[in-house]
């Protein structure tokens, strides 16, 4: 499940569930529609939510910040467990878009 | 400490491997040195990505197909075997040392996995992925 939040131009999309191959792959489209049709200047995916996520879950976020970066908008990912941050780390994810650790 | 192992099939669908993957973890915290959250995370991760690999790749989504995964715990290390109905693959593809393109849409996991520190083998058409427990605390 993803909420949608839009203040003073900020989306945020706030993940309520893990996100893997059976949870990601239904949010694509909403996703899409919802960064198509809200006038908004920056994206703040929360995934402080997300215990575990795996390829399909990268793979939306990836995704995400594909889009976010056509449509010319800011992106980045709020409240990702340690664990989540080093495996972003990992992949040098870190270096393509911010990603803030739990508060 | 001998060998324990546990052993479950599962049908070719993504839901199935959400009922699976929780019985692993309980098994796996059972065996006691398998305390910290990081360590629960690479495990998951793993199993996560083994079984969905086995049901898009190997079994090609046809839900009837079987996998069979078991999962091997020893003082020295944890093997996870995932045993499906394909044609078994080669490994080199997806193991490239150079690091895949950090926005490129598919094809990461089993590489992520070898970065995690296991290391991946297969054989017809399993696929073995054995991690060291030292190398799982470094992960820590």
């Amino acid at each position: 499940m993803m909420e949608d939040i839009l203040h003073n131009g900020t989306l945020t999309l706030k993940m309520h569930s893990d996100l893997t191959v059976n949870t990601a792959k239904p949010l694509v489209n909403k996703a899409k529609e919802l960064l198509d049709s809200l006038q908004y200047h920056d994206v703040i995916l929360d995934i402080s939510a997300v215990n575990i996520l795996d390829s399909t879950g990268i793979t939306f976020i990836v995704g995400l910040y594909k889009s976010t970066r056509h449509l010319d908008k800011g992106f980045q990912v709020k409240g990702a467990n340690p664990h989540i941050v080093k495996l972003f780390e990992l992949m040098k994810l870190d270096e393509v878009f911010t990603i803030q650790g739990v508060e | 400490m001998n060998m324990v192992s546990k052993k479950l099939e599962l049908f070719s669908t993504f839901e199935d491997v959400n009922r699976v993957v929780p019985e692993f973890l309980a098994f796996l915290k059972q065996q006691c040195q398998f305390t910290k959250d990081a360590h629960v995370f690479v495990i998951h991760f793993a199993l996560r990505e083994l079984l969905n690999n086995a049901v898009e790749h190997g079994n090609q989504m046809l839900s009837h197909k079987k996998i069979v995964c078991t999962l091997y715990f020893t003082k020295q290390y944890i093997l996870i075997d995932v045993l499906d109905e394909g044609k078994g693959f080669d490994l080199g593809n997806h193991l490239a040392s150079p690091r895949p393109d950090a926005l490129q849409e598919r094809t990461r996991g089993l590489w992520i996995l070898q970065q995690m520190g296991f290391d991946l083998s297969t054989k017809k058409n399993h696929l073995l992925a054995k991690i060291n427990h030292q190398t799982l605390l470094m992960e820590a």
